[in-house]
This record gives structure tokens, C-alpha cells and sequence, in this order.
């Protein structure tokens, strides 16, 4: 366990799941003052590329949250470890994040919502406290076509589509959206307000991205131009404090 | 001889793409190459595929005269061009509505014709309403029709999606009005798309010609005239409704570009 510190945050990194050890190692900090500095200062747990199974996830969450040190955000490279983590209710923090803080203006559908806002954030903090089961485990409805025109595939489940979502096409989940494809028309996750959704998909162009009552709003040619590419691949969303994240997974150099 | 008994249809969502133009032309194509054809207007109230052949002047009974028995046969309302043998167009009623013509007996009347013919081709309306679900029901093949535009590309994705759940077997698609210019480095993607989007078979390529115009307003399909330029991609789509294993006519043969993913489409030049 590597601890650094950086204006306003406090950086855990971990090389190793090893509870034990990790719990000693806390407890022998916390002597020292750990306590009070992740007190005043953001909690990031560092988990460099690490893939996690659901249930270290939560072991090691809860050896943290044991000890009364929150973590704010996680920091990890491994894709499932982030969807794991983002269901759990906890955001996520990578180097390799664009941050569309400024580009995506989310914005409140008008159906189906009256006092929303505040709703939100109560959903965040049940969410941490009592996290929901991630949907991972749950059914999957697996689809293997391409979605048309005036199409709309709607699942209470996660939807795995294997192709691709046309223009002026829609795919629904109240779970997450897997787009093993191309998306160019609607994916609306977490239908009509889970939050803790996401939307992963190889490839994007032009689309409309939902997740819960929120819209994500984007410009594809400047997002292009920041990573010098003609295409943005391997694309996830994720609700983030009333905002829609967008996090391009790059991939991991060998 | 035994016939083919092949019934297309010829759609596309959106209007003014040129079906109806497709419709006559690959039919007098057929027909040149000795095959018996009846074309169908499927327009019912904006019929225009005798104005494009040029036979507006002789129709006496339509398809809704047949269906509602007005005359012995539909033998009677067939019109014979006079330029190319095989060739025969079944008009659509013009006073009529589109609701007029009951899904049912349109297709008793195209499995009708269909016995003593190799091919009918319906020139289907505009819309998915009931016109293209009474084209669409009649038909056993489809062939859909788009321009390199994103509107006419969606609308043709929404009736492709209608076909399949309609269970047509191998709809192919005509990308019509290409434009040279357009076949540069940086709009080259754009038959990539559009293949990449629909994801069917392409069974021709039209190039955007101007002759076109002027060969309707005389009522005389393209085909009839061999020195002109698109008599080869008319002609092209002919020869592969027969034969899909035929190459594709392949309208711009110079640009390396295109080349490069002419493979990736089973483009090749043909002899
Ligand atoms: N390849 C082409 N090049 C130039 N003009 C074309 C071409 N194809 C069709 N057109 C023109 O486009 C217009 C619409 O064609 P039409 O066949 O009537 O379409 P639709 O039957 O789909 O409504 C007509 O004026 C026609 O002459
Ligand atoms: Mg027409």
C-alpha cells in the first residue's frame, strides 16, 4: 500500500487484495493521522489495473467503510472493475478520463419526473450506504441484431446487443446498455431513474445518450480532435453527481 | 417455357428517390434481355410509371378495374410497349385511394400474373402505409432504393426493418444518384456508410445523370438508347436479378480510393 498526497486529495494505491494485510496497514496509518487528513481531503482509492470480481470489490470497500475512511473515488484502468464500481455507487477517477464536465450540459427530461434534483441525490447517498446488488449478476438479455429505424429494443434487464443501434433507432434498459456494435441512434439506460446505470459501447456516432432522466450532451468532432483520432472507440457513460460522464477506455499497453 | 415467376418489389420509405425511374428501367433492362416482364404501379393516385415509359396515352383498365372484375381478364389492362417486346405495365388506378385496393386481392392478383411471367416489379408508393404494406405482402423479393442521403438512408433502414419482419428473403439495395464529385477522398465514406448502416447487399450502383430527366419527360427508358451512360448500370442490375454472382458495375473505376474498399464490398470492375 503506496499512500501519497495531493493538493485536496489523498491517494491510496493498492498493488495487492489481501484484507489482512491491507487492515493492519489502515489500522497502523490511522495511528498516525489518516483519519483526520481523509477527513479534509477527497478519498482516491488507487487501483492501478487490477480486475475485481464483485465480491473483492465489496470486501475491500467495506474493510475501508469498516475503519470509517470513505472512499470518494476510485482510480482504476481494468473496464470491468469501473462498471463494477460505478453500480456499487462509487465514481470513478482515471488518468485516462476525458473529463466532459463542460460538454455535457445534462438537462432534465420532461416526462416522468417532478422534484428530481433533489430525489438524486438522496438515490446517491441510499446508494452508498446500502449499495444496490450490482446488475451485473442479474439476467442479461443478450440481442443479436442490428436495431433499425423506428425500432425501439426495450429489456428490464441488462441489454448485451451484438450489432448495432441504426439512426433513428432506440435501445432501453431500466439496467445498463452493452453495445458490442455501433451506436448511432437512442440508448437510454437505467430507465426511468436508476441512476447507477451505464452505457458501454465500442463505437459511437451521433447518438443519444440516457441514462435515468438525464440527456448527455456532446460534441463528437471536438472530442475527436482532443484525442487526435477520426474515431472514438470503447466509450462508457455513467452517472456521476447529476452529471453524464463520458470515459474513454484506452487500451492497456502490454 | 417454363418462367421464372419472380415477383420484386421496389421500395424505399422516402419519396422522389427514384423508384419509379428504377422500376422502368431495370423492367425495360429484363425485358432486353429477353425475359417477360409486367411492371405494376403500385401508386395508386400519383401514378407516374406510365409517364416514365411513355405510355400514359393508352391506358383503358387499371389494377382496381381487374381486381373488381371489370374486365375478363388482367390480360385486358396489361399495356404492351411498343418498343420492347416482353414489356407490360400494369397501371394504377388515379382516382382512387391507396386504401382502395384490399391487401388481399393485390396479392391473388400478382401470384396471378406472376404464372405466365419471369418477373413482375412493383413500383411501390412512398411511405410504409398501406400502399408499401400491400406492395411489400404482394412480393416475394424487395429491392430497396436510397440516395447517399442520411434521410433517405433512415427511411430506408425503417422499411428494411418491415421487410424483415415481414420474412422477405434476400432484399438487396440500389444506391442511386452517386455523384462523381462526391467520390473523393473525404466523402468516399460515404457508400461505406450507408453499406455499413443497412447492412444488405448491394445489387447496383446508379450514378446521378442528368440524361435521366430528360429520357422521363420523353417517356423513354434509359435502356432503350445504348449509347448512353447508365445504360451499362441498368443494364448491370438486369444481368444481377438474374445472377447475383455477376460483378457489380462499378461507376467510379478510377478513384484508388474506392478501390481500396471496393473489396471490403465485393466491388469489381467488371469485363
Ligand atoms: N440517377 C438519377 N440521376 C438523375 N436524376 C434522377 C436519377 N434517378 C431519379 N432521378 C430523378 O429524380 C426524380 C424522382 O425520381 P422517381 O423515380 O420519380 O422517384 P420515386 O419514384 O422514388 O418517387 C425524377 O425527376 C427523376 O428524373
Ligand atoms: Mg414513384
Amino acid at each position: 500500500m503506496i499512500l501519497k498526497q495531493e493538493k485536496g486529495k489523498i491517494i491510496i494505491k493498492i498493488e495487492k487484495i489481501e484484507e489482512q494485510e491491507i487492515k493492519s496497514k489502515l489500522q497502523e496509518l490511522i495511528i498516525k493521522g489518516l483519519k483526520e487528513i481523509a477527513n479534509k481531503n477527497q478519498v482516491i482509492l488507487d487501483l492501478g489495473d487490477m480486475g475485481l470480481n464483485e465480491s473483492e470489490f465489496k470486501t475491500l470497500i467495506n474493510t475501508f467503510d469498516s475503519l470509517s475512511i470513505p472512499i470518494d473515488l476510485i482510480r482504476n484502468t481494468n473496464p470491468i472493475t469501473k462498471m463494477i464500481s460505478i453500480n456499487y455507487g462509487i465514481p470513478i477517477d482515471a488518468p485516462s478520463v476525458i473529463n466532459t464536465h463542460n460538454k455535457l450540459n445534462p438537462r432534465t427530461i420532461p416526462t416522468n419526473n417532478k422534484n428530481n434534483t433533489s430525489n438524486n441525490n438522496k438515490k446517491i447517498e441510499t446508494s452508498f450506504l446500502e449499495p444496490s446488488k450490482s446488475t451485473l449478476n442479474q439476467d442479461i438479455l443478450i440481442h443479436r441484431k442490428n436495431i433499425r429505424s423506428g425500432s425501439l429494443l426495450e429489456s428490464g434487464k441488462t441489454i448485451l446487443l451484438i450489432g448495432n443501434v441504426n439512426p433513428g433507432a432506440e435501445i432501453r434498459s431500466s439496467q445498463n446498455i452493452i453495445v458490442l456494435g455501433k451506436l448511432m441512434g437512442t440508448a437510454h439506460a437505467g430507465y426511468p431513474n436508476n441512476n447507477n446505470s451505464i452505457i458501454f459501447t465500442l463505437k459511437l456516432k451521433n447518438p443519444l445518450i440516457k441514462i435515468a432522466n438525464m440527456v448527455a450532451e456532446f460534441d463528437e468532432n471536438e472530442i475527436k480532435k482532443q484525442i487526435k483520432s477520426k474515431e472514438i472507440s470503447n466509450i462508457l457513460f455513467y452517472h456521476d453527481n447529476n452529471l453524464i460522464r463520458m470515459e474513454i477506455i484506452k487500451e492497456q499497453k502490454e | 417455357m417454363e418462367r421464372l415467376k419472380r415477383s420484386i418489389v421496389v421500395t424505399s420509405g422516402k419519396g422522389g428517390v427514384g423508384k419509379t425511374t428504377i422500376t422502368a428501367n431495370i423492367g425495360a433492362a429484363l425485358a432486353n434481355l429477353n425475359y417477360q416482364v409486367v411492371l405494376v404501379d403500385a401508386d395508386v393516385g400519383l401514378r407516374n410509371l406510365d409517364l416514365v415509359l411513355g405510355l400514359e396515352n393508352r391506358i383503358v383498365f387499371d389494377l382496381l378495374d381487374v381486381i373488381e372484375n371489370r374486365c375478363r381478364s388482367y390480360k385486358q389492362a396489361l399495356i404492351k410497349d411498343k418498343r420492347i417486346s416482353n414489356l407490360f405495365l400494369l397501371p394504377a388506378p388515379q382516382t382512387k385511394q391507396k386504401e382502395d385496393v384490399p391487401l388481399d386481392k393485390f396479392k391473388e392478383l400478382i401470384d396471378e400474373i406472376k404464372q405466365d411471367f419471369d418477373f413482375v416489379i412493383i413500383d411501390c408508393p412512398a411511405g410504409i402505409e398501406h400502399g408499401f404494406k400491400m406492395s411489400a405482402n404482394a412480393a416475394n423479393e424487395a429491392i430497396v432504393v436510397t440516395t447517399p442521403d442520411l434521410s433517405s438512408i433512415r427511411d430506408a433502414d425503417r422499411v428494411i426493418a418491415n421487410l424483415e419482419s415481414m420474412e422477405k428473403n434476400s432484399t438487396k439495395l440500389i444506391i442511386n444518384r452517386m455523384k462523381k464529385h462526391m467520390v473523393k477522398k473525404s466523402q468516399m465514406l460515404s457508400i461505406e456508410d450507408i453499406l455499413e448502416t443497412l447492412n444488405i447487399e448491394l445489387l447496383g450502383i446508379v450514378p446521378d445523370d442528368e440524361y435521366i430527366t430528360i429520357s422521363t419527360n420523353n417517356g423513354e427508358p434509359v435502356v432503350l438508347n445504348k449509347t448512353k451512360p447508365l445504360y451499362k448500370y441498368f443494364n448491370n442490375i438486369a444481368q444481377r436479378i438474374v445472377d447475383f454472382s455477376i460483378a457489380i458495375e462499378n461507376p467510379f473505376n478510377e478513384g484508388n480510393i474506392f478501390q481500396k474498399f471496393a473489396s471490403l464490398v465485393g466491388l469489381r470492375k467488371t469485363k
